[in-house]
This record gives structure tokens, C-alpha cells and sequence, in this order.
């Protein structure tokens, strides 16, 4: 039988009493913070899962704002647009009724007409949304477009701008003024790398002059040693006369294929800009790899630029003269690329759109995670308490009872 | 019989009795004593007186005074000690650390880490904002001063841990000391025939102590003395009281002789817990934070430096960060003092947000070792929770078994006022019966003598 010492038991109840305080210490902090996990330590996976689903949730806050931005930016661009399309709307109607026999002597009333659409189509295209000019590709700085007699290209108005809207996805929220005004010629493929020094690669593609004559863009790559090319373009007029010509070395990453410079510097689009000819276009070869296969395509995003196309309209008939057919089909032609650009951003729209609710469904879901993870069960915590407050109570009754007794107090 | 041995048998139970009643009365006077052993009175007959037919007893006589002591017990008590004060003294630094983190909360490098990433993806939606370019900044400086304060917080434990280790130490050789003297005590008493109770019980008071402080064995040798190795090393017996001293080597922090001839591997208890923190649990840590800042300051730059800044010109080849050391993370003056010369722009146009993405994305690209920069914190942040969660339920558990041990060792060898009572009132009563018995024998006396 074991003996039952004076200490033994002052001992059993100086532990029992520890471990009960403890149980309400742990309690009472429980139900002061709400939380179950005040520190690592509480629970080391817990708390793991706590801060990856605050990180979660930070990243659906910083996400959301981005897409409330990128939507705000694209709908102001959309606005934008449909703008511009009334405006092509208006000068496909005046220009119709130019052309009506009966309107022959009022032709210079119809210039300004056109003149005014064209203004109005340039300040949309100068947009801006708290400062940012919504069709200056990532120059969003300066004002794009300026009213002026001859509208050259330059490579400064492309460029996407995208924002991130998810941990893995990035979207794009504007329509450039490149990709939206300028005949954009664009080579893609790839070079042998094994072909022969002095092998040629060729391609053709066709723009128009503001009258809407047609000009053929002849490119001619050369592989002038391993990785290095040269690249011709010509633009060869109806007679096949070459009325313009340039030449850029291009060199590629031996390793990633990617090509590297363009003319000794980074690569970029190449303005050709001939206002004798009226004929303004940008060349884009940055998609160009050098891989194990020769392959090459070549597109056009649009014939003419359509500002001096609408700015040619208006000085024929400022002059007396109805626009060409021609002209009329490229105008057409615009009215249908616009479309297709809103038809694009609105396509941009409903993806952000879908994403919004897609992280509102899973900040949802976050929450009640964390919520099981982390929240006290404020009842069953209340009761626990209760419970061990009982215990402890009882201990302490139990211990006044049988601590001070000795067989002295019998003696 | 005679009636003088009457009388000699009464005068030394009376006698006997007297010194039982002082054992019970040592007894009850060190009931509360929590490293008193009791003793227990030996009472036996005394040596009979032999005639031819029969033997006559001599009465009785205190032949030991006893120890009841169960050093099985002692043994497991003073492993448990040193098991529970090792976790429990590494729960204590370990937790001051952790309260450094402020984790899970939005005080935490965590959040500030993620709100430095974010600020990016806010610049990159409108890279041409000085506001948010200063965000970026703002956000930045909140990072590398909790990174700073997290870093100075573990590494100025150091000094403390130092500290301790050094106070310990001399407890420890005041210990040794004491053991050493204690023997030389215990070893003169009981050549003398004396039975040193009180000295055995004072020498395995500061054996408990010493298991508190380090890793120890203690062993009684033939002569009663007790050998005390720490780490392996023989500290004290009759003959040796070796003084040991703290020594740092490097980042390493070593318990060794005071001549520094031998170095003892001291793993228990709480200069076990103080050695393990500050040679390797810190330094680790502090690796790992080193580790992160680098990562983190190679990977920003890298992008950073190839992006363009806002300016007229657009500049480029900025370093975002422009150094790193001892936790301090130094952000490029030139941004500090001007928030244009983020380089957000890939190809110098304001609308360019490009770098300002490939930044942001860092957060989920995966480092040499596959993991991301939050997960490479996420797991520093784990590690020490599951370590303080480890060191708390082994402290835990020893407690428990410590606490178990320590009521075998009071049932076993505590005083229990109530069983010292019945003692005093049995040797009571045979005090009176061998007073009586003196009475009577002179009351046998008297009446032979008045029969002459």
C-alpha cells in the first residue's frame, strides 16, 4: 500500500491545481482573442494554413482593386471607341451622300464635315483617364495623336499594358493606337540555324497609299553568319518600281533563339514613313527565333493608315474631288477593325469580369477556412470554461478539506 | 536476575526510547523539508545474558538510525530533471523569438512581405503614380525594418544566452565544489562509525541541482562516495573538484575545463539547452534569414536593374536594394530620394509595367531549393513553432513523469506527521512502561529492604 505523506498530498494538489489554472489560463485567452492560434506555436500547421490563406486573401484584395482598375481603363477605352466608330458611321454617310450627283457643288461642305469627324476621331484617340492617354500603348504619358496634314507612323504607340489579376494570370486592358490606327506588317517564324550561310528566306505583303493604291512589301531575310541575318524590305509600287528600301542586321541568342538585336539594338518595330507616296506602315520583325526548321509568315493587320486616308478624303473634296472607292472600302475596312477591337476589349472585359466573381467566390471560401482554422467556438469554449472552473472549485474545497488534518487535531 | 539489571534494562529503554522520540522528533521538524529523507529509529534487543538452561534478555538499545531512501527513484528524477529543464529552458529563449515574429497578424513579415509584392502589382497597374511608386518604397521600408528587428531580436539573444551560460558555470563549480567537500564530510564520518545522514541528504540536494543545470551521471562508489561526471568528464569526487569555464569558439559556444584542455559535451539540462541555442539553433536561424534577404535582394535587382525609371531621360542599370548586412536591408538612395527612379518600365515608355509584373511575380517563383519566398519564411516560421511546440511537450511530459517520480520519492521517503505521531505515542508509552518497570524494581528493593 502507498504511503500518504503530508507533502505527498500538498504535492498532488500543487500539480492539480497547475494543470487546472493552466486550462483556464488557455480558456480565458481563447475567449479574449477569439482566436485559436495566437502564436506558432499554438498549432505549427494551423498556423502555416492561417498565414497562407491571409496571404491568399491579401493577394484576392490586391487583385480585385486591379481588376476594378483594368476595368475602369478598359471601359473608358470602349467608351472611347464607340466614339470613334459613330464618327467612321457619320463620314461613311456623308461620304455617301457626296457621292450623290445631286451634292457635286457642295463637296467642300462635306470636307468639313469629314474634317470635323476626323478631329473628333483624334480626341478620342487622346483619351485620357487620370493622366493616362488610353491609346498610347505604354507611352501613356504624352498626348498620341495631334492634328496635323500628314499622320506618320512611329513605334512608339504599341505596347500592351497589363495588370495582374490573378497569381498566374496577367491581362491585358488596352487597345493600342498602333494596333487601332497603323498598318502594322508582321513577320513571324523561325531560321535554320544549320542553313547555309547566304540562304534567303522571302515574303511579301501589301499595304495602301491614303488613295488606297496598293504597294507590295517585299522582305528578304539573308544569313550572313551563325545567328547573324540581314533584313531588306523593298515597297514596290503597282509597276513593281522600288520606291523604298532598308536594311537591318539581325542577331539571334545562340541559345534561346530569341532574337536579340535589331539593327545593333534592342528589337523593334521599324517605322517606313514616305509621305511623298502617302504611304505609312510599321514592319515587325521582333517575333522572328531561329530554331532547327525554316518556316515564315507574314501578316497585315490593316492596308492604310486610316487617319491620312480620312485626311485624303477630306482635301479631295475640299478640292472638288469624291473619294475614291478604294478609299471608301478602307474607310469600311476601319469601321469593321474597330468593331473587331471592341469586340476585343469587351472580350477583356468579361474575362476581368468572370475573374472579379471567380475571387469573390474564393475570398469567400478563404474566410470560412480560416474562420474554421482560426475562430473560437465561443459556446463550446464558454462551456469548457465552465467546466473546468467547476474542477478547479472542487479541488480547492476538496484540498482545504483534507490538507490541514493531521491525527494531531484527534489527539 | 538481579536487581540492578532490572533497573539497567529500564534505564536503557528509557534511554532508547528517549533517542527514538528524537528521531521522530527530527522527523516531524523536517516534514516540510522537500529534500530531507526520513529516518527511522532501528530498535533492537540488547545481548542476552546466557545461563546454563536459559538466556535472560538485556532489554533494548537503538542499533541504527536509517535513511529510507530509494535511489532507483533519485536516478529517474534527476533524468527527468534534466530532460525537462533542457526543453523547458529552450521553450523559454525559443518563445521569445517567436513573440519577435508577431505571427499570424498583419505586424508579421509575412503580410509585410506580401504587402511589399503587392505594392508592386498596385505600381504596375499605374506606373506612371509617383503616389504608388512611394507606395512601393513606403512598403519596402516596413519589410526590411521588421526583417531588421526579427534579425537584431534572435541575434541579441546571443549575449544573453552567453550571459547564462557563464552564470551557470559558476553555479555548477560552486556545486563541484561543494560534492567534493560533502564527500571529504561523509567520508570522515563514517570512518568515525557515525551514520552522516543529514550530510547524504545535503550532498544529493545539489546532485538534484546540478541535473538541472547539465547533463550529469552520479554514481556512489564502495566508500559512500558519490562520482559526478558532466558530459562525460569526471567533475568531483572525494579527490577531484574540477572547475570548468565558457569558451567561445567562433559561433560555437563550449563548456571546458579552466585550463581549456578538455572540452565537456554538455547536452542536458539548461546549459545544454543555452550551448545548443547559441552554436546552433541561432546561428541557423539567423543563416536562414540571411538566405531569404539575399534571395530576395538578388532576385529585385536583377529585374530591377535591367527596367527604366520615370525620369527625362528613363535611366537605367538601378539596383533596387543597395546592400545587406546583418539583417539590414538597404534600400538604393537614389530611390529613397526620389520614388521616379523605380524602374518600372521594361523599355523606357511610362505605361510600361512590365518589370513592375516580373517583380511582383517573384513572390511565386521557386528558388534553388523549390520553394518561394513566402514559403522560404513560412518554413523558418514553422520550424521554430514546432520546436517550441516540441521542446513544450517534451518539458511537458517530463513534468509529468518528473512530478510522478517526485510523489514516489515522497511516499517512499517523506515524513507523514500522522505515522510520526503513532511513533510518539508508541515510544511514549514504552518510556513509561520502562519508567514503571524502574518503579517497580525499586519498589522490589524497598521491600527486601525492609525485610532485613
Amino acid at each position: 500500500m502507498i504511503r500518504v505523506t503530508d507533502r505527498y498530498l500538498q504535492q498532488t494538489f500543487i500539480d492539480n491545481l497547475t494543470r487546472s489554472k493552466k486550462t483556464l489560463s488557455d480558456l480565458q485567452t481563447k475567449m479574449a482573442t477569439q482566436k485559436s492560434i495566437s502564436k506558432p506555436s499554438d498549432n505549427p500547421l494551423g498556423s502555416a494554413r492561417v498565414t497562407r490563406f491571409q496571404n491568399q486573401l491579401s493577394d484576392i484584395t490586391t487583385y480585385t482593386k486591379n481588376i476594378d482598375n483594368g476595368n475602369n481603363f478598359l471601359k473608358s477605352g470602349i467608351t472611347a471607341m464607340e466614339g470613334m466608330q459613330s464618327e467612321v458611321q457619320n463620314i461613311l454617310t456623308e461620304i455617301t451622300s457626296a457621292n450623290n450627283a445631286g451634292n457635286s457643288d457642295m463637296l467642300p461642305s462635306y470636307a468639313q464635315k469629314i474634317d470635323t469627324a476626323l478631329k473628333s476621331i483624334l480626341q478620342y484617340a487622346n483619351t485620357d483617364l487620370d493622366g493616362k492617354h488610353l491609346f498610347a500603348g505604354t507611352a501613356t504619358s504624352s498626348v498620341p495623336f495631334a492634328t496635323a496634314s500628314w499622320y506618320g507612323v512611329s513605334n512608339g504607340l504599341g505596347g500592351d499594358q497589363k495588370i495582374k489579376i490573378a497569381n498566374s494570370a496577367e491581362q491585358k486592358i488596352n487597345i493600342s493606337g498602333e494596333e487601332l490606327f497603323y498598318p502594322v506588317v508582321s513577320q513571324k517564324g523561325s531560321f535554320d540555324k544549320n542553313a547555309a550561310v547566304g540562304s534567303t528566306l522571302q515574303n511579301s505583303q501589301v499595304v495602301a497609299d491614303a488613295l488606297g493604291k496598293e504597294y507590295t512589301v517585299q522582305m528578304t531575310y539573308t544569313k550572313t553568319a551563325a545567328q547573324q541575318y540581314t533584313m531588306q524590305y523593298e515597297v514596290r509600287d503597282s509597276q513593281n518600281n522600288a520606291i523604298s528600301s532598308g536594311t537591318s542586321q539581325m542577331a539571334f541568342d545562340a541559345t534561346t533563339g530569341e532574337l536579340k538585336t535589331l539593327g545593333g539594338a534592342a528589337p523593334a518595330k521599324i517605322a517606313v514613313d514616305l509621305p511623298t507616296a502617302k504611304v505609312s506602315f510599321l514592319i515587325d520583325p521582333t517575333g522572328m527565333t531561329e530554331g532547327s526548321t525554316s518556316a515564315l509568315q507574314g501578316s497585315t493587320s490593316q492596308k492604310a493608315n486610316i487617319l491620312n486616308v480620312l485626311s485624303s478624303v477630306k482635301e479631295r473634296l475640299a478640292s472638288g474631288l469624291k473619294p475614291t472607292d478604294e478609299q471608301v472600302a478602307l474607310i469600311q475596312n476601319f469601321d469593321a477593325h474597330i468593331l473587331q477591337k471592341l469586340s476585343d476589349a469587351g472580350g477583356m472585359q468579361n474575362r476581368m469580369d468572370s475573374m472579379a466573381e471567380m475571387m469573390q467566390t474564393q475570398e469567400l471560401q478563404l474566410e470560412t477556412l480560416m474562420s474554421k482554422e482560426n475562430d473560437v467556438d465561443v459556446a463550446k469554449a464558454a462551456i469548457e470554461m465552465q467546466s473546468a472552473q467547476y474542477s478547479t472549485d472542487l479541488l480547492y474545497k476538496t484540498s482545504a478539506m483534507l490538507l490541514p488534518k493531521s491525527l494531531l487535531d484527534y489527539l | 536476575m538481579s536487581f540492578t539489571k532490572l533497573l539497567n534494562i529500564g534505564s536503557r529503554a528509557l534511554t532508547t526510547y528517549q533517542q527514538a522520540l528524537g528521531v521522530t522528533s527530527n522527523n516531524i521538524s523536517n516534514a516540510g523539508n522537500a529534500n530531507y529523507s526520513r529516518q527511522r529509529a532501528v530498535l533492537s534487543p540488547d545481548l542476552a545474558d546466557r545461563n546454563a538452561n536459559y538466556s535472560l534478555g538485556s532489554g533494548v538499545i537503538l542499533k541504527d538510525v536509517q535513511r529510507v531512501k530509494n535511489m532507483l527513484t533519485d536516478s529517474q528524477i534527476r533524468t527527468y530533471n534534466n530532460q525537462y529543464n533542457y526543453n523547458s529552458k529552450q521553450s523559454t529563449y525559443l518563445q521569445q523569438i517567436e513573440s519577435s515574429l508577431s505571427e499570424p497578424g498583419d505586424q508579421g513579415l509575412n503580410s509585410l512581405m506580401n504587402q511589399f509584392f503587392n505594392s508592386w502589382t498596385d505600381a504596375s497597374v499605374n506606373p506612371e503614380s509617383v503616389s504608388l511608386r512611394q507606395n512601393v518604397v513606403q512598403k519596402t521600408q516596413l519589410m526590411a525594418s521588421k526583417f531588421q528587428n526579427i534579425y537584431e531580436g534572435i541575434a541579441s539573444l546571443k549575449p544573453d544566452l552567453r550571459s547564462d551560460a557563464e552564470s551557470m558555470t559558476k553555479t555548477i563549480n560552486a556545486q563541484i565544489k561543494q560534492i567534493n567537500t560533502l564527500n571529504k564530510q561523509i567520508y570522515e564520518a563514517s570512518m568515525s562509525g557515525g551514520t552522516p545522514n543529514d550530510l547524504l541528504d545535503q550532498r544529493d540536494e545539489v546532485v538534484q541541482a546540478m541535473s538541472q543545470i547539465a547533463n550529469i551521471s552520479a554514481t556512489i562508489d564502495k566508500d559512500n562516495m558519490a562520482v559526478i561526471t558532466i558530459g562525460g568528464m569526471l567533475a568531483a569526487d572525494r579527490f577531484v573538484a574540477e572547475e570548468l569555464k565558457v569558451a567561445v569558439d567562433g559561433n560555437a559556444l563550449k563548456i571546458q575545463t579552466a585550463d581549456g584542455a578538455a572540452t565537456l559535451a554538455v547536452n542536458g539540462g539548461e546549459l545544454g539547452a543555452v550551448t545548443q541555442l547559441y552554436s546552433s539553433t541561432i546561428p541557423d536561424m539567423l543563416k536562414k534569414l540571411d538566405t531569404m534577404a539575399g534571395t530576395l535582394i538578388e532576385k529585385v535587382n536583377s529585374l530591377h536593374s535591367k527596367g527604366h525609371s520615370l525620369g527625362t531621360p528613363p535611366e537605367t542599370g538601378i539596383d533596387f536594394f543597395s546592400g545587406y548586412q546583418n539583417g539590414v536591408i538597404k534600400i538604393n538612395s537614389k530611390i529613397l530620394e526620389n520614388a521616379k527612379n523605380l524602374a518600372l518600365s521594361s523599355d523606357g515608355s511610362t505605361g510600361n509595367n512590365s518589370i513592375a509584373v516580373q517583380i511582383a511575380e517573384l513572390k511565386n517563383a521557386k528558388n534553388t531549393d523549390g520553394q518561394t519566398m513566402p514559403e522560404m519564411y513560412a518554413d523558418f516560421v514553422n520550424t521554430l513553432a514546432s520546436s517550441i511546440e516540441n521542446a513544450e511537450q517534451t518539458a511537458d511530459s517530463s513534468s509529468m513523469v518528473l512530478s510522478q517520480l517526485q510523489s514516489q520519492k515522497e511516499s517512499y521517503s517523506g515524513v507523514s506527521v500522522d505515522e510520526e505521531m503513532v511513533n510518539i505515542l508508541k515510544y511514549q508509552r514504552s518510556y513509561d512502561a520502562a519508567a514503571k518497570l524502574i518503579k517497580t524494581a525499586n519498589d522490589m528493593f524497598q521491600t527486601l529492604l525492609n525485610v532485613v
